[in-house]
């Protein structure tokens, strides 16, 4: 388990030093305050009630409470993905579903692991299997990615990073 | 989803601290993903008011149990008024 700032110091993470079916570290976010959730409202203008109205949320749409926002949590796992990867490889691709619903005071913990790999024109491709798993052991976004590390002695990984059409 | 209100009283609850240490992590008001205890009052006279949002009357009284509630009454919440708002609920 690692904070925000222990995964974003972390040492390169390099192809060379990923296996199959090796977990990465995770990222814990929480426990969520209706602050949290009313912050990124405003941020991305979503005025929607369910997001920041109790009452509304609980009363009106019969929601246990006032919802995380889809949004977040599609800014969370990429920030997830970056942090492994940064400063020298590339988070390229993902891919998750909404399945649970994240409440004030749920606590997040996002999670992934090594499904597959391969090297490609001096490069590494690792695919994962990711998630963003509840204190209560549900899984709340599972997907899978697609993050490019750099080889140890290989070309670096370019920036911005341009897939092949072959990967 | 249904809503139940429940009135009652438990052992200490009347203490903020007890009552803070009753409900301060999310598993003690979230049992499982699909009941919520949304709202708890410590009523003056000692007594307990909690609504509950949940799948089943059930879940809502195998909390009151786990917490020790010796409850009053258990009754199924209709509609309501909420800060001008006037909600139907079931």
């Amino acid at each position: 388990m690692m904070t925000a700032d222990e995964l974003r110091k972390k040492p390169q993470l390099y192809y060379d030093d990923v296996e199959v079916g090796q977990a990465m570290p995770t990222l814990v976010i929480g426990p969520l305050t209706p602050t949290h959730l009313f912050r990124w409202s405003s941020a991305i203008e979503n005025w929607h009630r369910i997001h920041y109205d109790q009452s509304f949320a609980i009363y009106h749409d019969g929601l246990p409470n006032i919802l995380g926002q889809g949004s977040w949590k599609q800014s969370i796992m990429p920030r997830y993905l970056k942090d492994l990867c940064l400063p020298d490889g590339w988070p390229w691709k993902v891919s998750f579903q909404h399945r649970a619903m994240i409440v004030p005071g749920d606590t997040i913990t996002c999670w992934a692991t090594v499904t597959g790999k391969r090297e490609q024109e001096g490069l590494g491709y690792a695919d994962l299997e990711v998630g963003m798993r509840l204190q209560n052991g549900v899984e709340s976004c599972p997907g899978t990615a697609t993050i490019v590390l750099p080889i140890r002695g290989g070309r670096p990984v370019p920036y911005p990073f341009v897939p092949l059409k072959s990967a | 989803m249904g809503r139940w209100i429940a009135i009652g009283t438990a052992p200490g609850w009347g203490d903020i601290a007890k009552f803070g240490a009753e409900l301060a992590e999310t598993s003690k008001w979230r049992p499982d993903p699909q009941t919520t205890i949304t709202t708890v009052f410590a009523l003056g006279d000692g007594r307990l008011l909690a609504e509950c949002h949940a799948v089943r009357q059930e879940d809502f009284e195998a909390w009151l149990r786990q917490r020790g509630w010796q409850v009053e009454s258990l009754t199924p919440i209709k509609h309501l008024a909420k800060t001008g708002s006037i909600w139907k609920v079931s």
